[in-house]
């Protein structure tokens, strides 16, 4: 039309992009994987409902490892009194207070580690904000995903919320002192809900307040940590020369020249995207 | 709540393609959202709607929606929707191989045929440093 007319009206011209609408969120969360991979770090990703007992995990997981190298980082929208429990409890914790948003992402997690002395644990437990809907889709670099799930929510929890449970690598069923109070429970149709939603179903089912099944939730950290080795750089998806807008001579205390030191041979760098390709799950584990 | 700050991001990336090819403003965006992306395209659309601004201001929203397809690993077979993750036929683990995707396709953009000045490269800092066509990343976060 106009090629004919002359009129100078606007040409439409098609542009390709493909791009997630997440790539930035997934660039910096490669990096924050860099990070912990570089310094033997397990990240886990906690999610689960507001009530779930996240952090009452977290303090019976601190209790049973003594003060151990476990550390952790709660978000919320308001309030640090996650990390004020967890500190009680006897880690290191530090709150990442998120305003109004209802998940963290893998930016919030990266300005938090500035100012958390995270490179001297070797699980550090990154408790996101109570959620089932938003944390599944944002990366934080960590190395497993597990969720919690109380026996108080319903066994549909992951049919209605199938996005967070297919990127579950661990279902803690928690609570389960409450289970002769809750006569409809029904533990099989739980499971057959998380079949239906988790490609590698694998539950734990404990109680933060007893303690009955910590020992095999305690087992699991030590296998992650085992599975999620030191690893070289190069092994990374994380690509520096990508050009995101980090800057790396600020000032936060990890040294990025040590990526390598503590690599053990052959060790083989993976990130969760991968890991479960590397350890069989099993639907029975950790059930009675 | 988080498709604002999706939204937000879609259009920094759509300002950055525009800027690189010199539109004057972007008349569609094509989306293409999953099943299991976490992200409910109504909510989507009408944070569009909330955040619209500069070269998109006009532009039009097109969401592609992409069903959750499983299929086994081992022998390729596919899944009903709702079924068990384990493959009916072998036993095999399954995959999502489709129903992630939370992906910019493409834009279609006004560029002024007639313009004099030439297409301006595109500022530094202002592109997220990814080429246009990097196919990154495509999808969720995981997976």
């Amino acid at each position: 039309m106009c090629e004919t007319c002359g009129c100078g009206d606007p040409e439409l011209v098609p542009v390709e992009v493909h791009e997630s609408l997440l790539a930035g969120n997934d660039r910096q969360a490669a990096h924050n994987r860099e990070h912990f991979r570089a310094r033997g770090v397990l990240a886990i990703n906690l999610m689960g409902s507001p009530g779930s007992g996240k952090t009452a995990l977290l303090e019976a997981t601190a209790r049973a490892r003594g003060r151990g190298r476990l550390g952790a980082m709660s978000g919320d929208l308001a309030t640090e009194r996650d990390a004020e429990r967890l500190r009680a409890a006897g880690i290191p914790a530090a709150a990442i207070t998120t305003g109004s948003a209802c998940h963290l992402d893998a930016e919030l997690v990266h300005h938090a580690l500035h100012r958390f002395p995270w490179q001297e644990l070797d699980t550090l437990v990154i408790e996101n904000v109570g959620n089932l809907v938003c944390p599944a889709i944002y990366d934080l670099g960590q190395a497993a995903n597990v969720v919690a799930l109380s026996v108080t929510e319903g066994e549909d929890k992951p049919l209605k919320y199938p996005v967070m449970f297919r990127k579950a690598d661990l279902v803690v069923l928690t609570k389960i002192d409450l289970l002769p109070h809750l006569p409809g429970f029904s533990l099989a149709a739980l499971e057959d809900a998380i079949a239906r939603t988790m490609p590698r179903p694998r539950v734990l089912a404990l109680s933060a307040t007893t303690g009955e099944g910590l020992t095999a939730w305690l087992d699991w950290l030590a296998e992650q940590r085992s599975l999620h080795p030191v690893g070289p750089a190069h092994e990374s998806a994380h690509d520096h020369s990508h050009g995101h807008e980090h800057d790396h001579s600020h000032g936060h205390g990890h040294d990025h020249s040590a990526v390598d030191d503590r690599a053990p041979e052959g060790a083989q760098g993976q990130g969760s995207h991968h890991s479960a390709d590397h350890h069989r799950h099993s639907a029975d584990g950790g059930h009675r | 709540m988080h498709e604002v700050s999706l939204v937000q991001s879609l259009l920094a990336r759509v300002a950055s393609e525009a800027v690189r090819h010199g539109a004057r403003s972007v008349a569609k965006i094509h989306l293409r959202v999953g099943e299991l992306s976490g992200v409910e395209p109504a909510l989507l659309a009408s944070a569009f709607e909330l955040c619209r601004d500069g070269v998109a201001a006009a532009a039009e929203l097109v969401l592609t929606r992409e069903p959750a397809e499983w299929r086994c690993g081992r022998c390729g077979d596919g899944l009903p929707p709702g079924a068990r993750l384990c493959c009916a036929s072998c036993g095999g683990v399954v995959r999502l191989v489709g129903g992630d995707a939370l992906l910019l396709e493409r834009l279609e953009m006004e560029v002024a045929e007639a313009s004099p000045e030439p297409a301006p490269e595109p500022a530094p800092g202002q592109a997220t440093g990814a080429p246009a066509t990097s196919g990154m990343l495509g999808g969720a976060t995981t997976g």
